[in-house]
């Protein structure tokens, strides 16, 4: 019995100080998607027919079969209200990628190969910013996709 | 006799007076090692107050110049797609380069990294270029 009070006392206080960090963790902000330069009629996101269109023009669907995807580069991630995670990074300045379809992603920051997510089916589109301040999809180098894909 | 007991008890006491002793120094070690691996991981800044070089892949010399504040602010400022001659000529020389890399399809983007000296610590931008055109810049800890 005073085995098992002495096994309790020592069990219970990192218990309860996992118990409270993961009670003080706070779920990330969810952001407001960049505004795009292109102004298509449909738009992921946007619903027809009462279906919910969860690809774009100019998005790129990459079959992961639940495989990573890493940080090309040092930079941190974000999270709008679609579950699309923003990558950015002060390496590539005005430059954003959007990756949807990640399951339980990384938000925050990320050094160099860390991985942001895993996918079964990657939707991906690359962000350059206007002069105006709003966001353009552009077409993503095979370098960069491949960066982003490997994580060496 | 008396005296035979007591210098026992006093042996006896600082044996286990030491072992405890040795017992809270490895304690107060642990201590002291959990909190410095804690400040290193969560507090970079805590021990590195000022970077004396960019934790980048510079390639090329280092050169010694820093931006100036109306420097940074020219830079900040600049519209993307300003020729990089025009740019370039209001600048000092960079610190170093960051090899070349391709994001958008096509364009192969060339970046120079500055040394930006603000309030007695050391930052650094990064300045990128495509097809000799101004593409963006940003301040590593922004």
């Amino acid at each position: 019995m005073t085995n098992l009070m002495g096994l309790t006392r020592m069990v219970m206080p990192p218990t309860i100080v996992v118990l409270t960090l993961t009670a003080c963790q706070t779920p990330p902000q969810i952001i407001k998607p960049p505004e795009l330069h292109q102004k298509w009629e449909l738009q992921a996101g946007d619903r027809i027919a009462g279906y919910e269109v969860i690809s774009g023009l100019g998005e790129l669907s990459l079959e992961l079969q639940g495989k990573a995807v890493y940080a090309p580069v040092r930079g941190k991630t974000s999270i709008d209200a679609r579950n699309c995670v923003y990558f950015e990074s002060p390496e590539i300045p005005n430059y954003q990628f959007r990756l949807c379809g990640l399951h339980n992603p990384h938000i925050g920051p990320l050094r160099q190969g860390e991985e942001i997510g895993t996918a079964n089916q990657l939707r991906f589109a690359a962000l350059r910013q206007h002069p105006s301040g709003k966001w353009a999809i552009v077409e993503p180098s095979k370098q960069i996709l491949e960066k982003i894909l490997k994580s060496s | 006799m008396q005296s035979h007991y007591a210098s026992e008890n006093f042996t006896t006491a600082i044996f286990v007076n030491s072992a405890s002793s040795q017992r809270l120094k490895i304690v107060l070690f642990c201590g002291i090692l959990a909190l410095a691996i804690a400040l290193y991981k969560d507090l970079p800044g805590f021990f590195h107050t000022a970077a004396a070089a960019p934790d980048l892949p510079c390639k090329g010399n280092p050169q010694a110049q820093s931006l100036s504040p109306q420097q940074l602010k020219t830079l900040k400022k600049t519209t993307p797609g300003t020729p990089k001659s025009a740019l370039k000529s209001g600048l000092p020389a960079a610190y170093c380069q960051l090899p070349s890399v391709v994001v958008r399809a096509g364009a192969i983007a060339s970046r120079d990294v500055f040394r930006i000296n603000s309030n007695g610590s050391t930052e650094w931008g990064i300045a990128m270029y495509e097809s000799d055109r101004f593409a963006g810049f940003r301040v590593m800890n922004d």
